[in-house]
């Protein structure tokens, strides 16, 4: 079982939703961008992602943020991570979030897509729980609106859970 | 606390004869979900809806006298849909109703509702929240005031106890050391002798012969496609009547020899037909009827000449109804009874069974009159070239010659089968004169284990074959016509019916998907329940697997066959489906849109796997309607 350290928790750094393709980060050899979708009953304020041999520290300040769904996209190492903690507000503690599920993989070069990360607060025994889906027509469509010089430059593809291969499906019709 | 009869709320019988019935009617949750007689038979208990909630309400029949029990309004998330905040409520007593509430926060807490009435009509309430968390079974039949509670465990397994009603105490667990069974088998005595459960995906089943025997294993299989369910315990020593299929094709009635684990004799089979269930005597302590489908109709096979002779006289009380007995009072005089057909519902009676007299005391059926509406339903059965026999359920609408054809296979495919029974989309598209079609076809449950393990990995295949045969034998029949058939199903039923477009191109003038599986390869790839194994196994058995059989589920996704879906197209889909997501139609507008393929696509916002509220259903069918006219209105020379 691969072992994730502990130091090598990263806050995911969010951009802002109006964005523009020309503002996103350039890529260097050995990165891709990642699209992190989320849905909640309530707006995150950080999302930590883990990986076994990288350290990524946050690049931004989300104790602001309001919305509960939204997309943003974000430079990662190539190599596999998971989603791993949330946290919902500022003097919050943060939520473990259910961990093999939550696996994907980034490829160097590529717009990774690997599900909407989709959580629910309960109330009752203040907890968490969270599955992603996999919602990659919507994403792309999202990603043709706010980033279309993005898409028209690189191809979204899926690496989360299971094998989809629909996106390189359709963009050969 | 005093409560007053504050509004009428019985539910009265409206006549729309001119217009056409409200959509909402058809799926809007029951009006009435409950309605029980107390002990001594002079007073009904009755769940009925009030707004969006419902509310238990106490009838006295002497009196006639309506008095509200218990209503706090709770918000459901979508403003449309109905919150039912009451899970569980039996009589204890004549004054004295328990209660399972859900909560805002998705909790639940047992109450015990304490009333009597005032001479001014009102009613005096106490309501106290019980001590104890878990889910009422019922009232012990050996002790009196206490009643039989289960609760989940670690151990993936339920517990049961005693709850006294008084002291609110609760006896140790009546289980004991056995922690992993859920369900459980007690004798007369409140003895628990068997039990069974799931343990590593594992059908276990433990007995014991008295209580201070240790549990022993009886029964162990990983056969998922195997039903082994015991009923009864017998008067014969150290054997049970359990409902199973092991080494048989049908679900039959059967003794089971606990010690020697060997089957004994067969108490009831009908053959090529599934036992469903299995009713008791009042005490739980003998066998009533065995309760089946035949021709897609609920039939019982009665035990003893009393059960028989009781049942023949509620036929004759409910002439052409599937009459339920709900409820009875002590001495079994008073009752309420629920009753059902292909137009209802779903009606509830009370019945004084010492004059037969019956007062109707409330309808889910929706509020339009069904006489000027009356359909009527058409029963046929056909048989396959590899020795099957397909039944199939025309239902045509009243005073519609050759009327346009609405083809609806059900969802599953696996182990799910339709009936004549009420069927909202049925009744709605009948009463604006579409004649409907339902095929339990392969892989339909009911009719053994062959039959319904044939449609395992026949998606696109024999499936939508045995659909397609069905119809042809309805086109022979010359009462619907045959220029204007569509097909419409949900779920797999949304896959059937994008299949058979490609399929049967020249056959359906329409296809309308909702929720449908347009991409079988996804189903692997779709969310993260494929990291469980039980799961994702049942998904490979029905569906093969992704890689070894990654060819026939391209073959056979309507994605990856887009271009011939050249037949109008309805994709619907709900924006919060939890079984098949959105993605499913998403996918398939993306490829259409991308080839100029013209279709129609309507993403529910909210809306699940299903209609959670007429509200829903409303938007939906408005645009079924406008859809069925565009594409079915004019009659066309073949």
């Amino acid at each position: 079982m691969r072992v994730f350290l502990i130091f090598s928790i990263f806050i995911v750094s969010f951009f802002s939703q109006s964005e523009t393709y020309e503002k996103l980060p350039k890529l260097k050899d050995n990165q891709g961008y990642f699209v992190v979708s989320y849905s909640g009953n309530y707006p995150p304020y950080h999302l930590s992602i883990v990986s076994n041999d990288t350290i990524f520290k946050s690049q931004e300040d989300l104790s602001d943020f309001k919305l509960k769904k939204g997309y943003r996209v974000i430079v990662l190492d190539e190599g596999e991570y998971m989603y791993s903690r949330l946290k919902l507000a500022k003097h919050a503690g943060y939520y473990k979030l259910a961990s093999r599920e939550l696996l994907f993989t980034v490829t160097a070069g590529k717009v990774n897509y690997a599900g909407d990360l989709q959580f629910e607060y309960h109330h009752y025994n203040e907890s968490v729980s969270s599955k992603v889906v996999n919602h990659i027509s919507k994403t792309y469509l999202w990603l043709q609106e706010n980033h279309p010089k993005l898409m028209d430059k690189r191809k979204i593809i899926y690496s989360g859970l299971g094998v989809d291969n629909f996106m390189n499906f359709y963009f050969n019709q | 606390m005093k409560l007053l009869v504050c509004f009428i709320l019985f539910y009265t019988h409206i006549s729309f004869a001119t217009s056409l019935p409200i959509i909402a009617e058809f799926f809007n949750s029951p009006k009435i979900k409950r309605a029980i007689i107390n002990p001594s038979g002079d007073e009904i208990l009755i769940k009925i809806r009030h707004k969006n909630n419902y509310l238990l309400m106490l009838y006295q029949l002497k009196s006639k006298q309506q008095n509200v029990l218990f209503y706090e309004p709770k918000q459901a998330e979508d403003n449309n849909e109905v919150f039912d905040n009451i899970l569980e409520v039996t009589w204890v007593s004549d004054t004295e109703i328990l209660a399972l509430l859900l909560l805002d926060d998705g909790s639940y807490e047992d109450h015990l509702m304490t009333f009597s009435h005032n001479s001014d009509g009102t009613l005096s309430i106490k309501r106290k929240k019980l001590s104890f968390s878990g889910h009422l079974v019922r009232p012990s039949r050996y002790y009196d005031r206490k009643l039989i509670v289960t609760q989940r465990n670690r151990h993936n397994g339920t517990d049961i106890y005693y709850v006294d009603i008084d002291s609110e105490k609760r006896s140790d667990r009546l289980n004991e050391d056995l922690r992993q069974a859920s369900r459980w088998l007690m004798n007369t005595n409140d003895e628990i002798k068997v039990a069974w459960g799931i343990v590593e995906n594992e059908h276990i089943v433990w007995y014991r012969e008295t209580n201070e025997e240790d549990w022993a294993t009886v029964r162990k299989s990983k056969n998922t496609k195997e039903t082994f369910i015991p009923i009864l315990i017998t008067n014969k020593s150290q054997t049970i009547l359990v409902l199973h299929n092991h080494n048989r094709d049908e679900i039959a009635l059967q003794e089971f020899d606990l010690i020697n684990k060997k089957f004994g004799k067969v108490i009831f089979e009908k053959k090529g037909i599934d036992i469903k269930s299995i009713s008791l005597n009042s005490n739980y302590s003998a066998l009533a009827s065995a309760n089946y489908l035949e021709n897609g109709v609920l039939k019982n096979h009665y035990f003893n000449d009393t059960a028989e002779l009781k049942n023949n006289t509620l036929k004759d009380v409910f002439p052409n109804q599937h009459a339920i007995v709900v409820s009875s009072n002590s001495t079994k005089t008073q009752q309420t009874v629920l009753t059902l057909n292909h137009e209802n519902r779903g009606k509830y009676f009370h019945l004084d069974k010492r004059n037969n007299k019956t007062m109707l005391i409330g309808s889910n059926n929706p509020t339009y009159d069904v006489s000027s509406n009356k359909s009527r339903i058409i029963h046929h059965k056909i048989p396959t070239s590899d020795g099957f026999e397909i039944e199939s359920y025309l239902t045509l609408p009243n005073n519609v010659i050759n009327p346009p054809l609405i083809v609806m296979p059900h969802g599953g495919p696996i182990g799910v089968q339709d009936t004549i029974y009420f069927d909202p989309h049925s009744q709605l598209l009948a009463s604006r004169g579409y004649a409907t079609l339902k095929v339990n076809y392969r892989g339909s449950s009911g009719y053994g284990k062959k039959f319904m393990f044939a449609g395992q990995k026949q998606w696109g295949l024999n499936i939508e074959n045995d659909i397609n045969n069905a119809l042809n034998n309805i086109i022979k029949l010359d009462i619907i016509d045959q220029s204007r058939i569509c097909i419409f199903g949900s779920s797999y039923g949304g896959y059937s019916a994008l299949m058979s477009v490609i399929k049967y191109p020249k056959k359906f003038k329409c296809a309308i998907s909702f929720a449908g599986v347009t991409d079988i390869p996804l189903m692997f790839a779709q969310d993260t329940r494929m990291k469980v194994d039980a799961y994702k196994q049942a998904m490979i058995d029905i569906v093969g697997d992704p890689i070894k059989d990654s060819e026939y589920q391209r073959h056979n996704s309507p994605v990856y066959r887009y271009k011939e879906l050249l037949t109008p197209l309805l994709l619907v889909h709900g924006t919060d489906d939890p079984i098949v997501t959105s993605e499913h139609s998403e996918r398939l507008s993306l490829l259409l849109t991308k080839k100029k393929i013209e279709h129609e696509f309507l993403l529910l916002n909210g809306v699940g796997h299903g209609f959670g509220s007429g509200h829903s259903a409303t938007i939906f069918y408005n645009k079924v309607f406008s859809f069925l006219d565009k594409n079915l209105s004019k009659k066309q020379v073949l």
